[in-house]
């Protein structure tokens, strides 16, 4: 009844063209969800058959096994490995290590680097600042292609091939595009606290530890969650340059290039894959959706 | 705070700032050492090395234009280690024609969506969680799962022939993306454009959600409806991020890979784009180096630059195309 009284309030509250609209898209809406949650709803049911019944193939869209199979699930931790080029072998144990620790370095390092030299650039004048803030344009602008030679010759130089020990100096990537997140950010920031305590005697190192980063701290929780999605699922970095650390994502490559993709493991590892980026991006959506914009609204 | 001081002259002095301005001058430099050091070693190096070596013989270094050869002879010949009638001009074509769907229309049909979400329609949070799945499982598992429901075997294929679709011998066999497959670059472009129409994105959500609310108030006070809000408030206040996503997109105009090398297992089958082509031509360098071989690094850094020649003007202009549009606008 009370849900009843909601919608004809809302419907009484508008427009009949904006009922008329909203009404068929929520229908297409609700089919769009239902077309991107198919995928996974049938790895899923996949997960659960038997590898003969996934090679024979389905005759209906929700092909339920007659008997659910728990041996892709079983097997995951043990069948579910991977070969490098120089014959490092890794389980899927291995590759989730792998994921979440190059996420973590990868995804800190490259934010740190951009968040100090977005409030180098924000808050001090000093003589390379502009050239900085133009060259951070000029990256994310102009297309620059065919760099993948003389960064493969270099790494090797450094010795860096298969050695993420070192790889971290790569990762300081200040000039990229959460810099101009964290610039607009800065640049919004009010400088009376930071003044105030400045009067009061405080250095330059305590005012960005003390009163900058706690003001940055909801941005730079929304710049990690983004940041995270995209390098969780990174698969050029291990292909390219690290082939000993196969992640999940590269793993999955890999093991559907050697293997039968209908084995149920595969299935599996694809779900197992997805649920902690999952998890981690609605948790945060509302938080993401709050502080990341580019361009000119808001920093 | 101010640590800079212009001398006369210009020229920058350090003796003629004060204890306290030295103190702030050089934590500034220590905050930017790191980052400007890894751009220079990372970036700057690298992409100078990159034209070199477009100009050096692979074995012995010596100055040659070889490789550019090479690459002007494939645009319009079959190219490096590609299947027949793939030239660079095709895949070119390919990924133009994947950008204008993904971020010309796919953009277009996009914000009408992400602005009927913002108006709150009827389960508008899950449904920007669910469209957000491609983003958030990443390109390796949306793939891998899109492969299995369009193999040959699998529901797409089994519904279609239901339906009584004529489907070719080659997608009966081995599915949409099957390598002979006469419809899997079509089906790209539908796989991109639904993605990319319904999925909005997040920071354009986040964009029209800064819009003012009293301009609507206001609009709705003026007898302006639902789409005559979306066409003069929400989209004008919304643009600068709009042409940010725009410009950023713009870089990719000819070389959008649209998830060729998941969706082929690195071969390219009947749809390489030139994406595909410079991530294949580094797995394979990759490859060489891992084996030991003489790694072919000339023919993809000449390919780099050539492509980059052709595509900065095209960007620019694009770029000027898009400062030129709403620039009254201030929120």
């Amino acid at each position: 009844m009370k849900l009843k009284t909601k919608l004809v309030n809302h419907f009484k509250n508008r427009s009949l063209s904006e009922n008329i609209t909203k009404i068929i898209f929520f229908c297409i809406f609700t089919f769009m969800c239902l077309v991107f949650l198919y995928p996974i709803i049938f790895c899923l049911i996949c997960s659960f058959r038997t590898l003969v019944e996934n090679i024979k193939g389905v005759s209906s869209l929700f092909p339920f096994p007659k008997e659910i199979n728990l041996k892709g699930w079983e097997n995951l931790f043990t069948e579910f490995v991977v070969q490098s080029y120089n014959g490092v072998i890794t389980d899927f144990a291995g590759m989730l290590v792998n994921s979440l620790w190059f996420t973590a370095a990868k995804v800190l390092l490259s934010l740190l680097a951009s968040t100090l030299l977005a409030y180098a650039c924000a808050k001090y004048r000093f003589p390379g600042r502009g050239l900085i803030y133009a060259t951070v344009i000029f990256v994310q602008t102009i297309p620059i292609f065919g760099s993948t030679a003389a960064s493969l010759k270099l790494f090797q130089a450094f010795g860096m091939i298969n050695r993420p020990w070192f790889f971290w100096v790569a990762w300081l990537t200040g000039f990229d595009m959460s810099f101009i997140i964290m610039y607009g950010a800065f640049k919004n920031m009010s400088d009376a606290y930071s003044e105030s305590a400045k009067i009061d005697g405080a250095s330059d190192l305590t005012v960005l530890l003390k009163i900058i980063f706690p003001m940055a701290v909801p941005i730079l929780l929304a710049l990690i969650v983004t940041n995270s999605l995209s390098v969780w699922n990174e698969y050029s970095t291990m292909q390219i340059y690290l082939n000993d650390y196969p992640n999940l994502a590269f793993g999955l490559y890999k093991f559907g290039l050697e293997n039968n993709t209908r084995d149920p493991s595969y299935y599996a590892a694809m779900i197992m894959t997805m649920v902690p980026i999952a998890v981690l991006y609605a948790a945060s959506q509302k938080l993401v959706l709050k502080n990341v914009s580019v361009g000119g609204l808001k920093g | 705070m101010r640590v800079e001081r212009k001398t006369k002259k210009g020229i920058f002095k350090f003796a003629s700032y004060s204890k306290y301005e030295r103190k702030s001058f050089l934590f500034v430099y220590l905050l930017i050492f790191l980052p400007v050091l890894q751009f220079i070693i990372f970036w700057l190096v690298v992409n100078a090395r990159s034209i070199m070596l477009a100009f050096q013989d692979n074995v012995t270094g010596a100055f040659t234009l070889q490789h550019f050869s090479e690459v002007f002879g494939d645009f319009t010949t079959t190219a490096l280690k590609m299947s027949e009638g793939n030239s660079i001009l095709m895949m070119m074509g390919r990924s133009l024609l994947l950008w204008i769907v993904v971020n010309f229309f796919g953009m277009a049909v996009g914000l009408i969506c992400t602005y009927v979400m913002y108006r709150k329609i009827w389960l508008h949070y899950a449904n920007r969680v669910i469209y957000a799945i491609p983003m958030i499982v990443g390109s390796v598992v949306w793939v891998g799962l899109l492969r299995e429901i369009f193999t040959g075997t699998g529901p797409v294929v089994w519904l279609l022939t239901k339906w009584g679709a004529k489907l070719p011998e080659s997608v009966i066999a081995g599915g949409l993306f099957a390598s002979n497959s006469p419809v899997s670059f079509l089906t790209l472009m539908i796989i991109m454009f639904i993605q990319n129409a319904v999925g909005g994105g997040v920071i354009a959500t986040s964009a029209f959600s800064k819009v003012p609310k009293e301009l609507f108030e206001a609009a709705e006070i003026d007898n302006i409806g639902f789409w005559g809000q979306f066409f003069n408030v929400a989209l004008p206040c919304a643009w600068p991020t709009i042409s940010t996503l725009l410009t950023v997109a713009m870089c990719s105009l000819l070389v959008v890979d649209g998830n060729v090398y998941l969706f082929t297992y690195g071969t390219g089958g009947n749809m390489p784009t030139m994406g595909f082509y410079i991530y294949f031509l580094s797995v394979m360098m990759s490859d060489q180096m891992s084996a030991g071989e003489i790694v072919n690094y000339g023919y993809p850094a000449a390919l780099g630059i050539v492509v980059t020649v052709i595509s900065v003007p095209l960007v620019l202009l694009g770029r000027k195309l898009l400062s030129k549009i709403w620039t009254e606008v201030r929120v």
